[in-house]
């Protein structure tokens, strides 16, 4: 063969295979060039969108949402920004999120997840809007929630002839009404059409189980070394939260013991200040040289921190620099020297100080504290106790402490004064606006620690979902580990290589690797099976290392392959974690610092999270920086050597200075992780708490003056209450009046324990005193029944001045006629007056003739009854008196009174059928208007002595009393009891004749016998008080 | 004798058609593969030193070696843009934003202090780049020039940069 068709052969088979090699590496070329391409959109898609979260976190804090809010926003920043790198806008984003099978974004206490899900198709309006199932109209659609007469359901779009019809009413575009038709929807989910959608999850926590012993309990972890833990022991619940951090012997923090049954102050020792607070680390491999070589204890005090703010006052918006301080609620109050106060700063820039008047004591709603904690117990005690500061009011600068544990919830009942307070903390407690956040973290974190150490200590088993390749399936395993919890210097969760923190590592990568898994399992497009790729070691550690998204983009065919990768970006300045590495420090030095850099002054430093030294813009293109105080040049520029180039970093050799900043730093780094919010009330000392005894119903239309809570120290004594004013009671019965007799300790007792004015006792708890109320009787709607000869109608006291003038003139001749004719017919002539201590009746016997005469009232009120009747009975017989006293149980037919009359017997049948004793009860009828004659009935009941004695000088006849004396309903007729009585009396009365009418009707009575001389009975009824009690 | 010349003249036409263009076009695409890979590994590299906030010896190793198995020599060129936000600092009121400057460090500064420490840690908002040329003759260089010695010797045949903002803080 000739050479040149040799070579054509060889070109006719070479030249093809040349240009399908070509061909085929060209395309791998390109896919290269893509993919190279692809990494870079990715890479900065992903950086945007943890970009939108640091802004949202740090720039617009006031006007944040929460963390979820914050996590949809970073996941629609990534998407945008890829489909703008992509090219790719318009509706075509929809179709891209497509080729994004999961997004995880890893937060500072748990981690969500953005995947598709199958779900069902909602069926929304031609706006958009989402359709429910108006369940008041029969197959009427509405996008109405709210006003809904039953609750509404969701409208989804069905399968295929599963759904049904239902309309919809609408408006076109000229408004009027038009109802549309919507075929084929339903409301059950199970029949719906399904698609997958991508939806963010809650947010899932990184959590393990655990068990040991009867403990059983579930831990979620952190970021950094805190930890919640909840579960149950036994059969109590636990649910306790705080940080673990290692403590060695050195360390020192501020303790108390209680006696048990604590009363006050007294039963609290000291055994360690808050001035010898220390925090000791030893031998941290990766502090400077200089440290390690020597055991590093710094004392951990009290701060003061300062921020610049922009505010606005009368004049416009001005740059100031003010302390500040986290109240218990996690209130950010900056403090104004100048008005010694604390303000909150409003949305628009205005400050809000705080209420200092005098009105607002500890426990009010507008009160406000600030804490410190000290450990309780001794040893490795999981206790502390909170001491609080008022920060405001009338009590401001005061310290308090729940010492009697007896609620739930904090309530401050002890003041810490004086000595005590002085060795909690010397002069630190003095200035008002230091915070004590950095010593509240150690000793919180060393209770916890030692909680966890006791609880879960040693050996304990986590259980834990393990994918099982032969059953496709998880399932739970249960794993022996030991020492995991058992903090020390080996195991410290501050330190990347400790058991805890690998574990806690493996957790968190664990549980994200299983639900991103879960999360796209199913998920496919048709052409492209999405499956996680492997992250390395190094990726997970970036991850952790502090808020991060982790982006996956697969299933874009580029060239010969599908494109499959990830990206993860990790924010440094938020808000959300503080990360050790980013706490930059400020003092006397016109640079602020990195901890332990060389260029650090020997000064003293504060430390502040590195998000603090962001730029802040104000208004009226006012830019401002948190930490340059407006007055000098302190902290104004960053350190060339630590912040700016992070690479020039060299350790400072200095001892002094490295000790104040390792001071600073762990101060700092405490403070910041510090978070409490929790609110408090107060019961301190004492409490008087009046209540009026009555409620405002019925007949009662208005209490007044009942005195507010009155407040004591433990182990003092009180006035009680009532003086001026005194409580009142308005009612709409003209004869129901009630008057304001004391107080009692029992409800609905009418025995005075106290009267207004009066001093108690040594007080050690609480009293609640009830008011003790009686019926005014000058109001009742008296009857009287007495005779004149001649009708008088004289003034009481006209009268009684009369009679003693009579008396005066006992033995001499008077004036006959007038003697005679003013004098003649039995006279009960009574006068009722009210006094402090009850009413008061007085009675003046007659003149010549006998006779009786009464008065009786009835207590018009349907809706109380009599109770009781007291009073202090002291009566001269002068010369006139058969008897007098009073009447009870009454019946009023109009011509006689009948019921039983309690009876001071001084002569006549009286004292005959009493077997001369003084004191009876008779049943008894009376004549009304027949005063000329005695009592027409009198049967004996029962007899009693009372005290008595002859009065002598001239006077005839007996002075009974003084004593007092109580009438009281019960179910079966009256209790008579006093203090002269050796023994209470019963009276029984029948049934018929304990009804409303009878017991509800009292009265007194005086029966005369003729003695034509000068000398007049006369008696008074005194501290009258009727009790009277609701109708049941 | 005219035979043997059109003989001659076709046996090296064809030699030239048959050998020597296919290995040009091969190795010019040798090179345009090697320029997407290592186009690839700089951006790679660019890309995880900013998204770890530092340059260890461990990611610059594994780039020279990567760099170097493409079967060519290269020289790299390092520079971190340093972010210094102080000139916008200095005095009260601000009214103008966006004074910061950048300075840089090169090669030299970062593979030393990469000798000392391991690691060249930048801060957040820095900027990171990298230029890698190659310094051999690639073969497709060589049988350009020595086709086309008017097209002068030595060319860059494979030249990738690439530069990334530094997001994270390293550690």
């Amino acid at each position: 063969m000739k050479i040149q068709n040799l070579a054509i052969i060889f070109l006719i088979i070479i030249i093809p295979l040349i240009i399908i090699l070509s061909y085929y590496l060209n395309l791998q070329r390109k896919t290269l060039q893509l993919q190279a391409e692809y990494n870079i959109k990715l890479g900065e898609a992903t950086k945007e969108g943890i970009k939108a979260f640091e802004i949202n976190t740090v720039d617009w804090k006031n006007y944040k949402g929460n963390a979820r809010s914050n996590t949809v926003a970073a996941i629609n920043a990534f998407i945008t920004s890829l489909s703008n790198n992509l090219n790719i806008s318009g509706t075509a984003k929809e179709y891209m999120i497509n080729y994004i099978p999961a997004i995880c974004t890893t937060m500072y206490d748990g981690y969500y997840i953005y995947a598709p899900n199958y779900v069902p198709v909602n069926k929304e309006n031609k706006d958009g809007v989402q359709l429910f199932y108006d369940t008041s109209t029969i197959n009427q659609a509405t996008t109405d929630t709210e006003n809904a007469v039953s609750k509404n359901q969701i409208l989804y779009e069905a399968k295929e002839g599963e759904g049904k019809t239902y309309y919809y009413k609408t408006y076109d575009e000229e408004g009027n009404e038009t109802t549309e038709t919507l075929t084929n929807l339903t409301t059950d989910s199970n029949k719906a059409k399904k698609e997958y959608k991508h939806i963010l999850s809650n947010q899932i926590q990184y959590s393990a189980q655990y068990s040991k012993g009867d403990l059983n309990v579930i831990v979620n972890y952190t970021l950094d070394n805190r930890i919640y833990v909840y579960g149950k022991k036994g059969e109590k619940n636990i649910n306790k939260d705080g940080y673990l951090v290692y403590f060695d012997n050195d360390t020192v923090l501020p303790r108390i013991r209680i006696n048990s049954n604590p009363r006050d102050e007294s039963d609290i020792q000291v055994k360690e200040t808050i001035v010898n607070t220390v925090y000791s680390k030893k031998y941290i491999p990766d502090t400077p040289e200089a440290l390690r070589e020597r055991q590093i204890k710094t004392k951990i005090q009290p701060e003061v921190l300062e921020e610049q703010i922009e505010y606005k006052d009368s004049i416009g918006y001005k740059l100031g620099t003010f302390k500040y301080i986290y109240d218990i609620e996690n209130e950010k109050l900056y403090y104004d020297d100048a008005k010694s106060n604390f303000f909150k700063l409003n949305d628009d820039k205005t400050k809000s100080y705080l209420d200092m008047s005098q009105s607002i004591k500890t426990g009010d709603s507008e009160c406000k504290y600030k804490s410190v904690s000290v450990l309780l117990g001794d040893g490795e005690t999981t206790e502390y106790k909170k001491i609080y500061q008022v920060l405001n009011g009338r009590d401001k600068g005061k310290w308090y402490i729940d010492l009697v544990e007896n609620t739930k919830t904090v309530e401050l009942d002890t003041e810490i004064k004086g000595e005590m307070l002085s060795n909690l903390a010397d002069n630190n407690f003095a200035a008002i606006y230091k915070s004590f956040s950095d010593i509240n973290y150690y000793v919180e974190a060393y209770a916890f620690t030692n909680w966890v150490k006791e609880n879960l200590g040693g050996r304990i088993t986590e259980y834990k979902l393990v994918y099982n390749e032969q059953n496709s399936n998880y399932e739970r395993e249960s794993v022996e580990i030991d020492n995991l919890f058992d903090i020390s210097q080996a195991n410290n969760p501050e330190k990347d290589n400790s058991q805890i923190v690998e574990h806690k590592k493996e957790i968190m990568k664990n549980h994200i690797i299983t639900n991103l898994n879960l999360a796209i399992k199913n998920y496919s497009n048709g052409k492209y099976n999405f499956r996680i790729p492997v992250l390395t070691d190094l990726d997970w550690e970036q991850a952790f290392s502090n808020i991060s998204l982790i982006t996956f983009f697969q299933g874009i065919q580029i060239g010969l392959k599908f494109y499959n990768n990830y990206a993860i970006a990790t924010s440094t300045t938020n808000r959300e974690y503080v990360d050790p590495g980013e706490i930059y420090l400020s003092g006397e030095d016109n640079y602020y610092h990195r901890v332990y850099c060389s260029k650090c002054k020997n000064v003293d430093y504060t430390g502040y999270r590195s998000v603090d030294y962001v730029q802040k813009e104000g208004k009226n293109n006012i830019y401002y920086y948190p930490h340059d105080k407006s007055n000098n040049s302190d902290s104004e520029i960053a350190c060339y050597y630590c912040v700016v180039n992070k690479q020039n970093f060299e350790e400072n050799s200095d001892r002094d200075i490295l000790y104040k900043q390792a001071k600073s730093y762990n101060e700092a780094l405490a403070r910041e992780r510090y978070y409490q919010k929790e609110k408090l009330t107060a019961n301190l000392g004492i409490n008087i708490t009046y209540y009026a005894g009555l409620t405002i119903e019925n007949e009662i239309i208005a209490i007044h003056n009942i005195p507010e809570t009155q407040t004591v120290n433990i182990g003092e004594t009180a006035i009680i209450q009532g003086n001026n004013p005194t409580p009142t009671i308005d009612t709409s019965n003209q004869f129901i009046k009630y008057v304001f007799c004391g107080w009692t300790e029992t409800r609905g007792s009418s025995t005075i324990k106290y009267l207004p004015g009066e001093e108690t006792g040594i007080l050690t708890q609480d009293i609640e005193l009830y008011g003790v109320w009686r019926i005014s009787l000058s109001n009742l709607n008296w009857k009287k029944d007495y005779y004149y000869l001649s009708p008088i109608d004289m003034p009481f006291d006209e009268i009684k001045s009369k009679a003693e003038r009579l008396w005066t003139y006992a033995g001499k001749d008077m004036d006959g006629e007038w003697f005679q004719n003013e004098w003649y017919g039995s006279i009960s002539y009574i006068n009722i007056a009210e006094s402090d201590n009850g009413s008061k009746i007085e009675m003046i016997g007659n003149s010549v003739l006998s006779g009786k005469g009464a008065i009786w009232a009835k207590l018009e009120s349907e809706y109380i009854n009599i109770q009781k009747i007291e009073f202090d009975l002291d009566i001269d017989q002068g010369d006139s008196f058969n008897a007098g006293g009073l009447l009870f149980n009454v019946t009023d037919n109009g011509k006689y009174l009948k019921g039983y009359m309690f009876s001071v017997n001084f002569a006549g049948e009286f004292l005959e059928k009493s077997d001369s004793k003084v004191g009876s009860i008779y049943e008894f009828e009376y004549k009304i208007g027949a005063n000329r004659n005695n009592v027409e009935k009198i049967e004996h009941i029962c007899t009693f002595d009372l005290p008595h004695y002859e009065t002598g000088d001239g006077r005839k006849g007996k002075h009974v009393g003084p004593t007092n004396i109580a009438i009281e309903v019960i179910n079966t007729g009256y209790k008579i009891s006093s203090d002269s009585l050796t023994e209470d009396i019963y009276i029984d009365v029948p049934a018929d004749k304990m009804n409303r009418e009878t017991i509800n009707t009292f009265g007194f009575f005086s029966d005369h016998y003729d003695h034509r001389c000068k000398e007049i009975g006369y008696f008074v009824l005194e501290d009258i008080r009727v009790t009277a009690v609701k109708e049941i | 004798m005219s035979d043997t010349f059109i003989t001659v003249i076709a046996v090296v036409t064809v030699a030239l058609v048959m050998f020597v263009f296919p290995l040009m076009a091969i190795a010019n695409q040798n090179d345009d593969i090697t320029q997407t890979s290592v186009q690839t590994l700089v951006s790679d590299f660019v890309n995880t030193c900013a998204k770890e906030g530092k340059i260890t010896q461990n990611n610059y190793d594994n780039l020279i070696q990567k760099l170097h198995a493409t079967g060519n020599t290269y020289s790299v060129e390092l520079e971190v843009q340093i972010l210094d936000d102080n000139p916008s600092k200095k005095g009260q009121n601000i009214n103008v934003i966006g004074e910061n400057i950048y300075y840089s460090e090169f090669t030299n500064t970062i593979e030393s202090k990469l000798k000392e420490d391991s690691v060249y840690k930048m801060k957040q908002g820095d900027y990171i780049l990298a230029k890698v040329q190659n310094t051999n003759v690639t073969f497709g260089t060589q049988l350009k020039n020595f086709m086309y010695s008017i097209m002068g010797k030595d060319t860059i045949a494979i030249e990738a940069s690439s530069s990334a903002l530094v997001t994270t803080t390293g550690k």
